[in-house]
């Protein structure tokens, strides 16, 4: 199982979510939420929430608990498991506005399958789910370890050192892999004649 | 003529290869109600500039029988509005006004020697343009392009739709898939055959739309450096060979830094150089408003008009006059410098490789004549001598390279753009990122519809294809761009906000059994892109 680096990814305090498939769509109700990754460290999530869930789950818990709570999203790693509810590798908890409809998320790890909800905290830290996204995967920001045995060659590192327009041979593969990850997107200027 | 394709190697043959591409697209912009949109300048400009003096300098490498393989790709929304009757008679009167401006010009620098060549330099491309445009190609530049390919000299692939930023529509599948095959469909009408590759808007790359790429039959795609370069397992060749996506059989080849930098980076590249022709400094801001007030928009506001008098001279406002010999002088030198790198580079990967290294560069053509504008140039002294002064590099297209090198390592390449921070920070910020939600609605909408409607009626049918035409046209990549880089950008929202609401409008009258016949005449005759579209393109597909 691929299991999580980043030691700092905090497992959150009580979840009370039923089990549902992921996917965009909250289960009973019209609610419907979405992740989008938009580069190695951030995901765009997007929702609308159906009024009827907000009151459903506002009669589920106690009035005064509800209205105490805080708004808030779940980030989940779900990275090679079929996510039954409660086999997350990591979550952790965001805050957010009430009249959020979309926020950004910065992930803990690169390289990574994630799932949000959407829900309510309480002031227990107990989090109640309305609506789960999709699951999405972020891009990993660097040459992978794993080798092609059928394709693997002694100047594989030289080859991709020079694909990072670094033949000096006094750089190292790290420098110039560092130094390539930084310009990212700095040569080229898209746009047309606008 | 002869093509120097890889499959003919022998002792003659190179060490390495250079895949030349040049993608050419503008968003669809066509405002037959108005008399004068500024926008439409975009697409003229791009003729005038671009399209006319790289077409011309194509031929006339092909009349001097000058071996060359270049891959060009060409949007569905620049076919589309280059085959269009009423942008083709507003180019037309569009370049009449600038021959007007342009005889002008000579008449007033006839006295000022440090300008009059140049004026009469612009006069002369004008001509130029117009006799291209008119008589030689009855203005159709897209059957240009054609004639070209089938000479064997261009390679030319399609394009997303209407150049949909992907990435950004991996929540609204049906929307990607449509944009894939709406590509490649539109492609057949115009050259008669099936594009063998396909240029990702932006370069932009996610794990999985390769699938939607092996529907269309398409066979190789290009992607950023890092799309190659952090794929899984590692590319054994860096990005100097294409990987095989798994199980889909579609080829990626990724972009060479090297070669980009030195035409794209501000610092570094070519373009910046000290004779080359600033580009803005215009006489449409320069010189008296009564004078120019014809050739610019009608209300007064000073725009460009394409003559300009002056060259980069520095960081310095007090620029000096151009000289075109001096720029085309820098212009051979750069081109010497270009191969001469690329000869290097060739040599130090193929010591290192068990087959022929392919560096893939892959520049927007508007660069070149517009914000470049000795780029053609360039580009002319470029293939000149590599065909007649070296032979460790030669021109091919990614086809050729395939053809000649069929077996390659299978690997996934990884999410990547060509765009800010190689991503898609661009397309998705604070800026625009309102869109994404309008765009899941339509799709569920159209989804439903289509579901709803799988044998429509005559008119419904004629609203379900127009519905599929305003949700294309509202995802075009360029709206969100313009809207992050701050120019124009009320026209980039207005246009967005327009097509949702054309979309919405249908969708409604449809479900409600109402549709307004005037209004759906109305869209379809001034957003016409795509007259043979079905809308079942949105189906569920595989």
């Amino acid at each position: 199982m691929n299991s999580p680096k980043n030691a700092h990814f905090k497992k959150s305090s009580g979840a009370v979510t039923e089990p549902d498939q992921g996917g965009g769509r909250g289960g009973s109700n019209n609610s419907v939420m979405y992740a989008l990754p938009r580069d190695p460290e951030t995901i765009f999530t997007y929702w609308e929430i159906d009024p009827l869930a907000l009151t459903r789950l506002r009669k589920r818990m106690e009035v005064s608990a509800f209205e105490r709570s805080k708004r808030a999203l779940r980030l989940l790693d779900v990275s090679d498991i079929h996510y039954n509810g409660s086999n997350a590798w990591q979550t952790e908890d965001i805050e957010i506005p009430d009249s959020a409809s979309s926020y950004y998320v910065r992930v803990p790890e690169q390289g990574r399958t994630y799932m949000l909800e959407y829900g309510v905290i309480d002031a227990g830290g107990a989090f109640f789910k309305i609506v789960r996204s999709n699951s999405c995967l972020t891009p990993r920001k660097g040459v992978s370890d794993q080798q092609d045995k059928a394709w693997s060659a002694v100047h594989s590192d030289k080859l991709i050192r020079a694909s990072t327009d670094a033949m000096n041979g006094d750089i190292d593969a790290s420098q110039s892999l560092d130094a390539f990850i930084t310009g990212l997107g700095s040569v080229a200027v898209s746009g047309g004649i606008a | 003529m002869t093509r120097p394709r890889p499959e003919a190697v022998d002792n003659q043959s190179p060490k390495g290869w250079l895949c030349i591409v040049l993608h050419a697209h503008l968003p669809y912009i066509r405002h037959p109600e108005c008399e004068f949109m500024l926008e439409e300048n975009w697409l003229f400009e791009a003729i005038t500039e671009c399209y006319i003096p790289l077409l011309a300098m194509f031929d006339n490498l092909v009349n001097d029988r000058v071996p060359f393989r270049i891959t060009w790709s060409l949007s569905p929304t620049l076919c589309s509005m280059l085959t269009d009757p009423v942008l083709q008679q507003r180019y037309v009167k569009y370049i009449d006004r600038l021959i007007n401006l342009a005889e002008m010009e000579c008449e007033r620098t006839k006295r000022m020697p440090e300008f009059r060549d140049t004026a009469r330099m612009y006069l002369d491309k004008f001509l130029l343009c117009r006799k291209m445009f008119v008589d030689n190609d009855s203005c159709d530049l897209v059957s240009h392009f054609r004639l070209l390919q089938d000479a064997g000299v261009f390679e030319i692939i399609t394009s997303a739709a209407t150049h949909g930023y992907l990435p950004a529509l991996q929540n609204a599948p049906r929307s990607a898939r449509a944009q894939v095959l709406l590509g490649k469909e539109s492609y057949r009408r115009w050259f008669g055959r099936d594009p063998a590759g396909m240029w990702l808007p932006e370069c932009g790359y996610y794990p999985g739309v390769e699938h939607l790429l092996s529907e269309a039959g398409i066979s190789y795609f290009f992607s950023d450096a890092h799309g190659i370069l952090f794929a899984q397992p590692r590319p054994r060749y860096g990005v100097f060979a294409p990987l095989i996506c798994k199980d889909a059989g579609v080829a990626a080849f990724g972009r060479d830094i090297a070669s980009s930098k030195a035409v794209w980076s501000a610092k570094e590249g070519y373009p910046g150089d000290y004779h080359y022709r600033e580009f803005y400094r215009d006489i449409g801001f320069d010189l008296d408003i009564d004078y120019i007030r014809p050739y610019i928009d009608p209300i007064g506001i000073r725009s460009t008009t394409g003559i300009k008098y002056y060259k980069i001279t520095g960081k310095t406002e007090d620029k000096k006059p151009y000289v075109r010999e001096e720029a085309l002088r820098r212009a051979a030198v750069h081109a010497g410098n270009f191969m001469f790198n690329r000869e290097k580079q060739i040599d130090y990967c193929a010591s290192l490789m068990d087959r022929q290294p392919i560096v893939v560069a892959p520049y927007d053509a508007e660069l070149f004549g517009h914000w470049w504008y000795e780029g053609p140039q360039w580009l002319n002294f470029l293939i000149r001598k590599m065909a007649f002064e070296q032979n460790t590099v030669g021109l091919c297209t990614a086809s050729d390279y395939l053809s000649a090198n069929p077996v390659n390592q299978e690997a996934g390449p990884s999410f990547s753009s060509w765009g800010y921070k190689g991503y898609s920070e661009i397309w998705i910020n604070g800026s625009n990122d309102w869109i994404y939600p309008q765009f899941q609605t339509m799709e569920k909408r159209m989804s439903d519809a289509v579901e709803t409607h799988r044998e429509a009626g005559s008119l419904a049918k004629r609203a379900l294809n127009q519905m599929a035409r305003e949700q294309l046209l509202a995802q075009s990549s360029d709206w969100a761009f313009i809207m992050k880089s701050g120019t124009m950008v009320n026209y980039a929202q207005r246009r967005t906000r327009e097509h949702i609401a054309n979309f919405t409008r249908l969708a409604d009258d449809l479900e409600h059994d109402r549709l307004d016949k005037h209004f759906l005449s109305l869209l379809e005759s001034h957003n016409n892109i795509f007259p043979d579209i079905d809308y079942r393109v949105f189906g569920q597909g595989r």
